[in-house]
Parts: C-alpha cells; sequence; structure tokens
C-alpha cells in the first residue's frame, strides 16, 4: 500500500468540484421530494401490519426502530474514526446503516403519499423538513463514500448530518405518539 | 498540516465503491416498488379534484353574459358560459329531519352530501339532465330529485340502505356542500358540512373510517380550526368529483 502525502489545501482543492457534486445531488433529492409531497394530492392508505394497534403504530415502531439503529451507527462510527476499528465494526456500521434506511422507506412513502408536506403545526412542519432533508442527506452520505480521496472531515459531517435527521424525525412523530396517545404496540 | 491520503482512509482497506451505490440502488428500488403498489391499490378514500368552483361572493361576474336563475342577494351567482344551464346549490333536510341533504349542480354534472352530523353521511355524484338529477354512490347510496321552480324534491338513500324523501330549497352561499382533506394524529381525515339557506350547519369528520360531528366551520371564509391550527374547507360544485373509484 503505497501513501501519498499531501497538502490539506491540495486534497480540498482537488475535492471541491466532486462535494459540491454531490451536494447538489443530495440536495435535489430534498426538493424534488418536498415538491412531491407538496404537490401530490394526499390520498389515504393503510400501513397495516399484524399485531401493531393500527398503521399509526406500525410507523411509529419502524421510526422507532429506525432511530435505535441510528445509535448504533453513531457509536460504531465514533470507533472507525478514532481508531483502528476491526472488520466487524465495520461491517455492522453498514448493514444497521442499510436496515436503518430501508425501515424508514415504507414510513416516509405513507407520510409522502397520504399525508403530503404539512405545515400546520411546528412539530409537523419541522417533520416534513426533516424528511426531505433526511434523504437528500442520505444521498450525500452514500456519495461521498464512493470517492477515497476526501478529507477527513466529510463522513462524520455528513454522517452526523444523517444522524441528526433520523433523530430529529423520531422526536416530531415517534416520541410526539408515544407521549399523547401511548406507548406500546 | 498534512493529510495522509490513502487507499482505506478510514481505516477500512476492504470498503468498496460499490457497496454504498448499491445501497443507494436498493432503496430507491424499495421505494419505486412501495410507490407502485400504492398506485396499483389505490386510496381507500377518494382524492378530491381540486375545486374550480369560485365562490360567487368574492368578486364581480367576469362573464359578458349575465346569468339570471337566481333572485337578487348580496352576492351575484357565478356567469354561465350558456345562458340555459344550470350552477345552483339546492340545500335542505329529509322529510322525517333524519338528515341534511345538499346537492349541487353544475351544467350536467351534480354532486350531494347527506349528513346527519353525528355518523351517517354519504357523498354522491352523477348528473342533471332537465329538471331531474340522478347520483349514485358507495354500495347502495343514491339520490334521484325533480326541481321545481326553486325546489328540488326526491329520495336519498345512504350506503348503508336508509332511505328518506327530502325537500331541498335553492340557497345561495354560504350555503352549500363544503369538504376538507386533512390528517389528526397522522391519520388521513375527510370533513363534510351541510350548510343550510338559514345557515345551520350540519357536518362529520371520518378520521380513517370513525366518524363523529365536526368542527364548526366559519361560514364567512370556509376554515375551520382543528388541533389549534387553521385549516380551509372547500365549498364543492357540482362539477366536482366526490366519489371514489
Amino acid at each position: 500500500m503505497t501513501v501519498t502525502r499531501e497538502s490539506a489545501g491540495a486534497t480540498r482543492d482537488r475535492y471541491r468540484l466532486p462535494m459540491l457534486t454531490f451536494v447538489l445531488v443530495g440536495s435535489a433529492v430534498a426538493v424534488a421530494l418536498g415538491v412531491y409531497g407538496r404537490e401530490h394530492e394526499p390520498a389515504g392508505y393503510a400501513l397495516n401490519v399484524v399485531g401493531f394497534s393500527g398503521p399509526l403504530y406500525v410507523k411509529t415502531w419502524l421510526t422507532t426502530a429506525a432511530a435505535v439503529l441510528a445509535v448504533v451507527q453513531l457509536l460504531t462510527a465514533g470507533r472507525m474514526y478514532d481508531a483502528a476499528a476491526s472488520d466487524q465494526v465495520h461491517a455492522v456500521h453498514r448493514w444497521s446503516g442499510r436496515a436503518a434506511v430501508l425501515l424508514t422507506v415504507p414510513v416516509a412513502v405513507h407520510c409522502l403519499y397520504a399525508l403530503g408536506f404539512q405545515g400546520g403545526s411546528p412539530r409537523v412542519l419541522v417533520h416534513s423538513l426533516l424528511g426531505c432533508f433526511l434523504y437528500g442527506a442520505f444521498v450525500v452520505k452514500m456519495l461521498v463514500l464512493t470517492r477515497r480521496d476526501r478529507p477527513r472531515w466529510v463522513v462524520p459531517v455528513a454522517g452526523g448530518a444523517l444522524f441528526t435527521g433520523v433523530i430529529g424525525l423520531w422526536l416530531t412523530s415517534a416520541l410526539w405518539v408515544f407521549t399523547t396517545t401511548g406507548f406500546h404496540l | 498540516m498534512a493529510i495522509d491520503v490513502r487507499a482505506g482512509q478510514d481505516g477500512d482497506v476492504a470498503m468498496s465503491t460499490r457497496g454504498p451505490l448499491l445501497t443507494l440502488a436498493s432503496v430507491v428500488v424499495l421505494t419505486g416498488a412501495l410507490l407502485s403498489v400504492n398506485e396499483l391499490v389505490g386510496p381507500s378514500t377518494a382524492p378530491t379534484s381540486s375545486s374550480s368552483y369560485t365562490a360567487p361572493d368574492d368578486g364581480a361576474p367576469t362573464s359578458a353574459v349575465p346569468a339570471a336563475p337566481a333572485p337578487s342577494s348580496e352576492a351575484a351567482p357565478p356567469p354561465t358560459a350558456e345562458p340555459a344551464s344550470l350552477q345552483a346549490v339546492y340545500s335542505g333536510r329529509t322529510d322525517g329531519r333524519e338528515a341534511t341533504v345538499a346537492v349541487a349542480v353544475n351544467g350536467d354534472r351534480a354532486a350531494a352530501y347527506l349528513c346527519d352530523g353525528d355518523s351517517i353521511e354519504t357523498w354522491l355524484q352523477g348528473s342533471a339532465t332537465g329538471d331531474e338529477v340522478s347520483l349514485t354512490g358507495r354500495d347502495t347510496a343514491a339520490l334521484t330529485g325533480t326541481i321545481s321552480g326553486s325546489t328540488m324534491s326526491g329520495t336519498v338513500t345512504t350506503s348503508t340502505g336508509l332511505s328518506w324523501q327530502f325537500s331541498a330549497d335553492q340557497a345561495q352561499p354560504p350555503a352549500g356542500i363544503y369538504e376538507a382533506r386533512t390528517t389528526i394524529d397522522g391519520l388521513a381525515t375527510r370533513i363534510g358540512w351541510v350548510v343550510l339557506p338559514d345557515g345551520t350547519q350540519v357536518g362529520i369528520q371520518n378520521v380513517d373510517g370513525t366518524r363523529s360531528p365536526a368542527p364548526r366551520l366559519d361560514l364567512d371564509d370556509a376554515t375551520f380550526t382543528l388541533d389549534e391550527a387553521a385549516h380551509e374547507a372547500t365549498p364543492i360544485d357540482g362539477a366536482d368529483t366526490v366519489v371514489g373509484r
């Protein structure tokens, strides 16, 4: 394995265009989701799974599972950043991340399709904005991982944005459901 | 300050650049699959068409041909393109006062709503020919009526088979049918109101199948309050789609 030492400035300059591209693509995704949520005529449909008290709680628990996996993501990411983490830690990070984002997809599809982008209350507005932001951040995180020549701050920032999005979404939805309608399946 | 640029900068020498792209692709595929299922299966409640009905009290007549089917009032009715087509709203009660009924007619299309303000509501839509209207709704819901002068009378049947005679008088806005779609606790909600000629309003909100009395509708600007937030209700015109597929 060869090691090339170059200045921080050179790395940064060379990465400028790719970084800009990734962020633009992510932003486009976020905006597209917002526009779709706003323009699409909400059409109610049920997300019913046996064992849960209703569609709302299916979404609530899926979101909670994704939030728990996001915490796993944060902890494994911390190990990967500081020390030479084992391959298992890397594998857990990748697979918990994949599971987390796939779990959010049915929830997000229901939110967008059945409810749309709503601004009726601060909680709902923040949730709608974070929902769009989350998938933009996810796209950016995946794209920055495709190139090796990135400054060290890029992955932590992208991952941190993703983590913030998931937790913010959980706070504005699942936590609200649990505290207003009860903590149960 | 020097930065090491080496393969696997984060320490993971085995990481390929394909993994992230595959993850991204799987998310896109799953999203597309779920959206397609939605489109195929169809929504459980009918999407409402954006109403193009302009309430007459929001401006002067826009057409050069004035229509004069209604008696003079504070607000003139919207002018119709052909002087012969009818654009009017009738609202009233079933003969035994079981429920309120309103029928909106626009040319040869009609939409109607029956509501008892408690748990019985029916949306209907259909056609208007001459002085006869014929509408249908979900299951056994149906309405047939005859217009005589400024009164429509006939029979209305709910989707559960209850059948009543009704009589409805032609009325000016704010009388008529109003609809709103919103969410309560994350569940898709549809609210309908009948506003009678004397200003009485009767409405039902349907939260994912559970019916209860509707919130009060402000008849000045067709808004209502739910969860301490203001929402808008749409006046229903005879050409609107109110019954799902």
